[in-house]
């Protein structure tokens, strides 16, 4: 069944063509959706044949690894594609009620992204890595832009220099690989990799970790993605915050453990590094979230935190963190992409203060608001308090006291701008026409919430399969063997 | 496998939302009761245990205090949906309030620090929506930060002690004694971190106020008996019986004055689980189950004032006694419970509380008896005895309202002389009973003799605004605003970040090797 893997890998570029054509009546957003629906099909037909503890490796063209591209999967992958597929899934739907001009290029677009993103997380292959991620940002920018406002160009052109510069480094971090180990091949390289200079070596690991930074939005280099999402229409802001920062943190550590295993590289003291920077995010995100007068704009900001939060989890690197950052992933992807499609619905100009009242106008909306503003605060029964959890005790573990501290106080911080948000949906106002959504628009945003309630209450289902990817990112030795087998 | 109680009545109060609304106020009561039944006969051995996320889960372990702080709490649920039984509320009120109770009766018998943490914050977020529901929009922030803020400290403190014992143990290890105190001091409302309990119990409704005054406090109270079983408390709870009762004296607002009262009520709580003597420990939880009752006797007694008399102020109300007879008798009793009077409920609980105590905490505590009988003589003096306002006409209370204050007065009764009687006799030698006898009666001479001056005692005022002052938030939105200029907008500098992280990054890992 390694075939299905070409097919999650092309199904995107299929129907983005396809749509393109125009052939007959092809309604974009029904055709984009059904796409997306073959492509988790595919993702289901995958993971049930996938077998217990399975690596699945398909070598293109048959090469073998050392000349060819080879593309595989494991726990992780098929998680963070099911998290990918899911989050395009719930953002065409949900765009398809938003009036936005030209909806097939729209839609190619989303498509686009959504192709870029699988491959980053399926490619076991550098230089393909480099090419995935630079069609997810190129795609990324067309879609900030995608509006015609000024505002919109400001914030794409900002995004565009500022993820060069990450593309650059990453490039560059690639082609000093390919030069000391002859490979580009994750695995083929790692080994002369490991014998390489230490300076090398040290250059090499900052210069990924500063290139996928940028394109996470990391403090220090956090700053476009305010603008960005910002000027960007609220469904690709979801899609954007949603999965594509996802994609870049599991592929900056997808890259570093195992091109170096993570034994090296915490004797770079590597998990200190990055768990500050995390800790930062966190202060600096939930800061400037505080008082911000635009809903996307403080979004976002919360977005950078959040950022920092899987950081966290990730760098302290023992089971509990990670598993709790990639729960992580997928709570907070899905919640801040269930915010991003509130605030397209519940204010037209974007401004907070117009949410004045908005409980009378559509109480189911301002409920489901209230849902996601405590799952994003990590309050219990929601999701978002599980994986912080999970990731405090982690940290907790690992000695990262400050930083599970910082963790914590971080949902009061939250709380901070959440709550006066509330308050104002609350507050009767002089407005009192009711706001009828669509009903495929409500439909969205209530799944997120059930899916953040439920989540809690199954966690135990779905933790033995975050176990699963978490151990297949620290100790990758059954994607190393099945890769080397290959030939 | 035996299920908490508290679960069941979260899965009746799912079932609010689907009975049909003619019978919903009747099976709130029959839930209650079913509830009251099974922490009646809660079998002593079982346990309700899971892995959750890694993480071994125990929902229900038999405890005989447990067991009674529970009975007390089922008891006092039945009674509120008494008491509400002649109110139109809507569907989720019945809810979101079934749902605060069973996270207060869940919590007692968890024996995780994670279940434990996840019921601590459920109490918090299901007032918050019940605030919400009732439309006390202004009143969510100070209570929900105060209780987020308690709720962070005791995450903090769970996470090292599992860092430490490597186990989710209830009890606190040292290195976390700082957080675990100040966290439950904030859920106790100790000064001085009781403004939340003052932006909400004299503020919200009074039946709601009924319901949030029984629970939360005594949650937190009942809480340092199974996070600090090893800690010496025992002076602090008598400092803060005595000065919560300094501050209740310039109360003229009733619902504050029973605020400060709940305080000071749980300073004795605090000196009893604080002395680490068994008998003292047993004495302070049946305190909890015994202040449940009065106190919320009391809170429905003033909710009752309110709503007849149309003032919270018990100046202002005058000649109560004449004219509901049944709400004075019933006052009578639960200040006499309050106070320690013998034979009532408080005096037993407070003999057994007191029996190891050193000598400062006893004589710390008995002050505060004396100041709990001066002020409440106050209360009753001006409420129902004078007589300055021509007489009126009677006060007719509902039913359901009649059926709950004579049904708490019993209680505060039966639940004095009972254990008593079968279970600790020694409470009636010669000596407690002299001595609480003396304190209360001395507090009643003392405002009687002269209350004038008794009146103007307390010159402290109250700190409205203690704690997350105003001061700190104009340095966090002052920080915020000085970030917030660095991010110009200009791309020059973002570029300029950005490489900067850069070689940043690449110094820190090459200076850490």
């Amino acid at each position: 069944m390694s075939e299905l893997l070409v097919f999650i890998l092309i199904y995107p570029l299929l129907f983005a063509v396809a749509v393109q054509t125009r052939v007959g009546k092809i309604r974009p957003y029904e055709f984009g959706i059904s796409g997306i629906i073959t492509g988790i099909l595919a993702l289901i037909l995958l993971s049930i044949t996938h077998g217990q503890g399975d690596v699945i490796a398909y070598p293109m063209g048959g090469w073998g690894y050392l000349k060819g591209i080879v593309i595989a999967v494991d726990h992780l992958s098929l998680l963070m594609a099911g998290l990918i597929q899911c989050i395009g899934l719930l953002t065409l739907l949900f765009s398809s009620k938003q009036s936005i001009e030209k909806p097939h290029i729209y839609v190619s677009l989303v498509l686009l992204c959504i192709m870029g993103l699988n491959g980053i997380v399926l490619t076991a292959d550098l230089f393909n890595l480099f090419v995935f991620l630079e069609l997810a940002s190129l795609v990324s920018y067309a879609l900030v832009a995608y509006t015609k406002e000024a505002e919109g160009l400001e914030g794409a052109f900002k995004y565009v220099l500022m993820s060069f510069g990450g593309s650059m480094l990453i490039l560059w971090a690639t082609a000093l690989v390919y030069a000391i180990s002859g490979s580009l091949n994750i695995v083929g390289a790692a080994e002369a990799l490991r014998q390489a200079p230490h300076f090398l070596q040290i250059t090499i690991v900052a210069m990924y970790v500063s290139g996928f930074s940028v394109k996470v939005g990391l403090f220090p280099v956090h700053a476009w993605k305010a603008d960005a999402y910002t000027a960007a229409r609220a469904p690709v802001g979801a899609l954007l915050s949603g999965a594509s920062s996802k994609v870049a943190i599991y592929a900056l550590f997808r890259v570093l453990s195992l091109l170096f295993g993570w034994s090296i590289l915490s004797g770079m003291n590597l998990g200190v590094v990055l768990a500050t920077l995390g800790l930062v995010s966190i202060l600096i995100g939930h800061m400037l979230a505080f008082g911000q007068s635009k809903l996307k704009r403080l979004l976002t900001y919360s977005s950078i935190a959040h950022i920092g939060y899987i950081l966290i989890g990730l760098s302290v690197f023992n089971l509990l963190g990670t598993v709790g950052a990639l729960f992580h992933m997928v709570n907070h992807g899905l919640l801040k992409a269930g915010l991003f499609y509130f605030a397209a619905v519940a204010t037209e100009d974007d401004e907070i203060l117009s949410l004045k009242g908005l409980f009378r106008r559509s109480p189911s909306l301002a409920i489901c608001f209230v849902v996601m503003a405590l799952g994003m605060a990590g309050v219990p029964p929601l999701n978002g308090f599980l994986s912080k959890w999970l990731i405090v005790m982690g940290a907790m573990e690992a000695g990262f006291y400050l930083h599970a501290a910082v963790i914590v106080i971080a949902g009061l911080m939250a709380l901070l701008y959440y709550v006066p948000l509330v308050q104002l949906m609350f507050t009767p106002s002089d407005e009192t026409q009711a706001l009828v959504l669509e009903r495929s628009q409500m439909g969205v945003i209530q799944t997120v919430v059930a899916i953040s309630v439920v989540l809690f209450f199954v966690a135990n289902w779905v933790f033995p399969v975050l176990q699963e990817a978490a151990s297949n990112l620290m100790y990758p030795d059954s994607y190393i063997d099945t890769i080397f087998n290959l030939n | 496998m035996v299920l908490s109680g508290g679960i069941i009545l979260y899965i009746c109060a799912l079932g609010t939302l689907v009975i049909p609304r003619r019978y919903l106020r009747q099976y709130c009561l029959l839930s209650t009761a079913f509830i009251f039944v099974i922490h009646w006969f809660l079998p002593q051995q079982g346990q309700f245990s899971f892995e959750f996320v890694g993480f071994d889960l125990e929902l229900y372990v038999y405890h005989p205090l447990r067991q009674l702080v529970s009975l007390a709490f089922s008891f006092y649920a039945l009674m509120f949906f008494t008491y509400v039984f002649g109110e139109q509320q809507s569907r989720w009120f019945y809810c979101l309030s079934m749902m605060h109770i069973a996270a207060s009766l869940s919590l007692l018998f968890v024996n995780d620090s994670l279940s434990f943490f996840i019921f601590w914050e459920l109490i918090a977020v299901s007032v918050v929506l019940l605030l919400l529901e009732q439309g006390y929009y202004s009143l969510i922030p100070t209570y929900f930060y105060y209780q987020m803020i308690s709720a962070v400290l005791l995450f903090i403190s769970v996470g090292i002690t599992y860092s430490v014992s490597n186990s989710l143990q209830l009890a606190a290890v040292p290195a976390a004694y700082p957080f675990v105190i100040v966290a439950v001091c904030i859920k106790m409302a100790i000064l001085p971190f009781h403004v939340w309990m003052l932006e909400t119990y004299p503020k919200v409704h009074p039946t709601l106020a009924v319901l949030l005054s029984a629970y939360g406090t005594k949650v937190g109270a009942f809480s340092l008996w199974l996070l600090l079983p090893n800690l010496q408390l025992e002076i602090f709870g008598g400092i803060v019986a005595v000065v919560a009762i300094l501050y209740a004296f310039k109360q003229h607002s009733i619902r504050r004055f029973l605020s400060f009262h709940i305080i000071s009520q749980i300073g004795y709580m605090i000196a009893g689980i604080g002395s680490l003597s068994t008998t003292s420990v047993t004495g302070a939880v049946l305190h909890i189950a015994n202040h449940i009752i009065y106190k919320g006797l009391l809170f429905m007694i003033a909710g009752i004032l309110l709503t007849k008399f149309g003032t919270d102020n018990m100046l202002e109300i005058r000649g109560a006694g004449r004219r509901s007879p049944l709400l004075f008798v019933s006052t009578i009793v639960a200040a006499a419970s309050i106070a320690g009077m013998p034979p009532f409920n408080g005096y037993f609980s407070k003999t057994l509380l007191t029996q190891d105590l050193s000598l400062i905490t006893y004589s710390l505590l008995t002050m505060a008896t004396v100041g709990t009988a001066i002020s409440f003589s106050k209360f009753i003096h001006y409420t129902f005895l004078s007589q300055e306002e021509p007489l009126q006409t009677n006060v007719n209370l509902p039913i359901t309202w009649q059926i709950t204050l004579i049904a708490l007065s019993f209680a505060c009764l039966i639940l004095g002389i009972g254990p008593a009687l079968f279970w600790q006799p020694t409470v009636w030698e010669l000596k407690p009973l002299l001595a609480s006898g003396i304190a209360v009666l001395t507090g009643i001479t003392l405002f009687k003799w002269k209350f004038a001056a008794i009146h103007h005692i307390a010159v402290l005022t109250t700190p409205e605004t203690a704690f997350v002052s105003k001061k700190i938030a104009l340095i966090y939105e002052e920080v915020v605003i000085r970030l917030r200029g660095f991010h110009t907008g200009n791309i020059q500098d973002y570029l300029l970040w950005f490489f900067a992280s850069f070689a940043l990054i690449w110094i820190c890992i090459v200076l850490w090797i």
